[in-house]
């Protein structure tokens, strides 16, 4: 009778806590449940950068350029001859919009898209192409006669359709210019491009907002349907695929991670119990984090997937604890054992708080939510072993730990070895140390880290070669607090960039005033069309000689001539008129007037430094590439400061519980693994990036669990037991995340697979003397 | 059901008549090597009282292209190959190399071809044969509505209606093939070779 009281009494005292968790779980799955619609994953890395830190106008600069291009896939469709080519393609054609997953399929050309003749028709006098107005000049009599042989020629016809509107095609032969460059041609109102003897047939698809599911759907679409003959490019494709590896890769790191947690507990505990506790610690650590980070933030990145999916690793560690514990001989309720375990799985949890709720407060959105994240994890994973493990674990356990030889050699025998020998060794670490550290070099490039598929990277660049040029990621802005002046300006940087051009820094540029005549010019224009060829008679002689031309014809076409004299169209207007590119290049006039001259072909990076010397007040000179690789060089400077930031932190958090002796040696422990992490990888060769510091950051917080066990534990053996279970499945888990074919996540398992092996091996260093001699 | 039938049967039946003549007329229709001819052309065009009227010669050689000579009422000349068209102020684009392609099919008598771009009609006109080509492009039809062939061995006239409603007829005469070609003229079509 006395014997069933207190534990009756224990077990209505468990009771509520495990009600309260329960409810809290309920909670959370509910929250997530509503969410699960709009759950999206985002996998491109730039969305990782912060937003401020850009003026507005290249912000809107950068929209106008990549609007479309986010959404675009081009599909080119290969054949022997150009109907063939268009026949295939409108085979496609139906493919991909069976698919559903875009949300225009364009095969033909719109045959409607006539917009920029009627807008320039009322103002067609004031645009000739430079040459037609020289020779106007020169020798007005020249000009008609070779308005004549056009006529005549065999695609007169072209021409004599708008005799009456546009009576010296001029117009025409502006416009002919202007699209001069688009080396295409239309079959049968697809567009046709050739190259190296066989037919390419264009199709444009744009795809909407896409969730992960439309993501990989895509990718598997674009892997069915893509071969030698089928072709596609785009941004959307990159992400497709980035979302299907990340997500392959994900749930292979989260499989083997689990998979490792149960073969290794059930060896361990031989028992089902501890294991499925674990498992529920795990999911619930999961789901409150993520519920928590679509409510704050909408989507998740899929870092933050990659760095939640590593947290499993940490989280699991209160459970061995827990369950190692039970196995004490003296460990007689689960009560006993959490208390037994409790200073330690606290202070490991109010460190990595620390640690990760530091990121909280850095300007980077991937980082905040990568601090939000584990912080909601590591705190649900706790409250689970605090809240629901006593009152549902059994209260007998056999007492028994396995291999235990094992762990008193890695707590006992390998500090004594290591003390013995710390001459040798501190001068091993110390000489590895310092070579590491001196060949310390950082990555900060874009390019090295998003490595896009190697396919896809090819197929892009066939259908640059295969098409029209394609503008490189540097442009000009041009301002101005008007438009005249803009074009002014404009034609200055022109200039110079022609210079340029002649020394072979680059091959050409895309810019509105190019083919935009100014007010001043149309004007001009107007006057030479007016005073050579209507003022003196000679358009009414030779049309009425040579042609025939009706009686009041000429007539009509002075009236017109004389109605639209002296209006001019705005750059904006025409601008937005002739379509791509020039619709892109013009910013319009705000608070200021600006365009883009978009540069192509920039020979070499000593081109590109000459190029950004001629930036001026009024002309920005902006380097995508280099923008953005000076803004994860910037992350990457912030998670390393705010790293030291949370080791201060937590030092003191530490030293507050434990003293300042205890506190510097458990903080010694994460910073040496950190910094033999760092020097390893520099021996290897590899240059440290954005993503290295993240894997150290999680590290970081591993590092400590075992430090800070190592030094608090009050039972050697079941601490050894529960520190190798976390490194083993830890290892398993990151050491795949180290195989990644994704540059980022390959960077990330490196660094913290080989911090924690270092942390592993340093935590036994510092523990407390009296664990020696303690017996089983 | 009957109803449709019967449309399908009249379908095919017109179908089956159109195949039988439009292979009958590329039969009849002579592809030689080098085909030489003068043309005379006349443009209506509608604000002109009179018809714009020109003449020249032009060369036909087979898969390589067309030299079109103007000769009345001012000399140019023009050279139509797959690359497009070269010569005399023509300018280059899309518009040009387009309907140079379909002029250099229409003369060389590649109907195969033609077929790929427009409907055909066929029938006869006065012991000739006679094509009339629809654009199956909706962007080319805003420029041509039809075209019109008509011939024998060889084809002797062209009439383009033009969708302002301006229309080109040209007529071919003193047409004469040949296996060879003389070097100079060839270099035209094929500077490289």
């Amino acid at each position: 009778m006395s014997l069933i009281r207190p534990v009756k009494h224990h077990a209505a005292r468990c009771r509520r806590p495990a009600l309260l968790w329960l409810g809290l779980v309920a909670l959370l799955l509910l929250s997530l449940l509503a969410k699960l619609d709009s759950f999206r994953v985002d996998t491109d890395i730039l969305h990782l950068l912060p937003d401020i830190q850009q003026k507005a106008l290249i912000k809107k600069a950068q929209q106008q350029i990549d609007g479309r291009m986010q959404q675009t896939v081009l599909w080119l469709v290969a054949a022997g001859s150009e109907p063939k080519a268009v026949e295939k393609a409108g085979v496609l054609g139906r493919q991909l919009r069976d698919s559903g997953l875009f949300a225009s399929v364009d095969v033909k050309v719109d045959s409607n898209d006539n917009n920029l003749y009627s807008t320039l028709l009322p103002y067609r006098y004031g645009f000739l192409n430079p040459q037609d107005a020289d020779l106007l000049q020169m020798d007005p009599q020249a000009f008609l006669q070779q308005r004549l042989q056009l006529l005549y020629s065999p695609l007169g016809m072209q021409y004599a359709a708008t005799l009456q509107q546009d009576p010296f095609f001029s117009l025409g032969r502006y416009i002919n210019r202007l699209y001069s460059h688009n080396s295409a041609d239309i079959y049968n109102d697809v567009v046709v491009m050739r190259d190296a003897g066989r037919y390419y047939a264009l199709i444009v698809s744009t795809v909407g907002e896409m969730d992960f599911a439309g993501q990989k759907a895509l990718a598997n679409l674009h892997k069915k349907l893509g071969s030698a003959d089928v072709i596609a490019a785009g941004l959307p494709l990159y992400s497709a695929y980035g979302a299907r590896n990340a997500e392959q890769e994900i749930s292979l790191v989260g499989t083997v991670s689990i998979v490792s947690i149960i073969v290794f507990m059930l060896l361990g505990f031989r028992s089902l119990r501890p294991l499925a506790l674990s498992l529920v610690s795990i999911a619930s650590g999961v789901v409150a984090a993520t519920a928590v980070c679509s409510w704050l933030f909408g989507t998740v990145h899929v870092i933050t997937l990659v760095f939640g999916s590593s947290l499993i690793g940490i989280s699991v560690d209160y459970s061995f604890h827990y369950f190692c514990d039970r196995l004490r001989r003296d460990s007689l309720t689960p009560a006993d054992s959490l208390k037994a375990i409790l200073p330690g799985i606290s202070l490991g949890l109010g460190s990595s708080v620390i640690a990760y709720g530091v990121l909280l407060f850095t300007p980077f959105l991937g980082l905040k939510q990568i601090g939000l994240f584990s912080v909601t994890g590591l705190v649900m994973a706790w409250l689970t072993v605090v809240l629901l493990y006593p009152a549902v674990s059994t209260k007998d356990t056999r007492h028994l730990v396995p291999a235990s030889a094992l762990f008193r050699f890695y707590l006992q025998r390998w500090p004594v070895f290591c003390r013995r020998q710390r001459l040798w060794l501190g001068l091993l670490l110390l000489l590895w140390l310092v070579a590491g550290l001196s060949q310390l070099a950082f990555i900060d490039d874009v390019r090295a880290m998003q490595q896009p598929d190697a396919a896809l990277l090819a197929a892009e660049k066939r259908i640059a070669a295969i098409g029209r040029e394609r503008p490189d990621n540097q442009f000009f802005i041009v301002t101005a607090s008007d438009e005249k002046t803009l074009l002014q300006r404009e034609q200055q940087l022109l200039a110079q960039l022609a210079e340029q051009k002649a020394r072979g820094m680059l091959d050409g540029w895309q810019a509105v005033s190019d083919a935009y005549p100014g007010p001043q010019q149309q004007q001009a224009n107007q006057a030479l069309v007016k005073r050579q060829l209507f003022d003196n008679g000679l358009l009414k002689q030779t049309l009425q000689q040579q042609l025939d031309i009706k009686a009041g014809a000429v007539a009509t076409m002075a009236r017109d001539m004389e109605k639209q004299f002296g209006n001019t169209l705005a750059a904006g207007d025409w601008a937005k008129a002739a379509g791509q590119p020039y619709s892109t290049l013009w910013l319009g006039c705000e608070k200021q007037c600006a365009s883009i001259v978009r540069l192509t072909g920039i020979r070499d990076q000593a081109a590109l430094q000459t190029l950004a010397g001629m930036a001026t007040e009024n002309s920005l000179f902006v380097d995508r590439v280099e923008t953005i690789n000076r803004i994860l060089a910037d992350y990457r400077r912030i998670a390393s400061a705010f790293l030291m930031l949370a080791l201060g932190l937590i030092l003191l958090f530490l030293a507050l519980y434990l003293g300042l002796r205890s506190a510097l040696l458990i903080v010694l422990v994460p910073v040496t693994a950190l910094l033999l992490s760092v020097a390893t990888l520099s021996l290897a060769g590899f240059g440290i990036s954005m993503f290295h510091v993240f894997g150290l950051l999680l590290a970081l917080g591993i590092s400590l669990d075992y430090a800070i066990f190592c030094r608090v534990g009050r039972h050697a053996v079941t601490t050894a037991m529960a520190l190798v279970l976390s490194l083993v499945t830890s290892l398993l888990a990151f050491g795949l995340l180290a195989t990644s074919s994704t540059a980022f996540i390959q960077a990330f398992g490196l660094s913290l697979a080989s911090g924690i092996v270092f942390a592993f091996a340093l935590a036994p260093l510092i523990a407390a003397r009296t664990t020696e001699k303690e017996e089983l | 059901m009957r109803k449709y039938l019967a449309v399908l049967l009249v379908l095919l039946a017109a179908a089956d008549s159109l195949a039988v003549t439009l292979t009958e007329i590329a039969g009849q229709l002579q592809q030689p090597p080098v085909l030489q001819g003068s043309f005379v052309q006349q443009k209506h065009i509608q604000i002109l009282s009179s018809p714009l009227e020109s003449s020249g010669i032009f060369t036909v050689v087979r898969e390589k292209g067309v030299i079109w000579q103007l000769q009345k009422p001012l000399a140019s000349k023009v050279v139509i190959d797959d690359d497009g068209m070269h010569g005399a102020e023509v300018g280059d684009n899309r518009a040009m190399r387009y309907i140079g392609n379909i002029l250099q099919s229409i003369l060389s008598g590649d109907l195969q071809k033609l077929q790929q771009q427009f409907d055909i009609e066929a029938g006869m006109v006065n012991d000739q044969w006679q094509l009339i080509l629809q654009p199956q492009s909706a962007l080319l039809e805003k420029a041509i509505t039809a075209i019109h062939l008509q011939g024998d061995e060889h084809i002797r006239k062209l009439q383009l209606f033009e969708a302002g409603g301006d229309r080109t007829e040209i007529i071919f005469h003193s047409l004469s093939q040949a296996d060879t070609i003389a070097p100079e003229l060839l270099h035209e079509l094929d500077p490289a070779g």
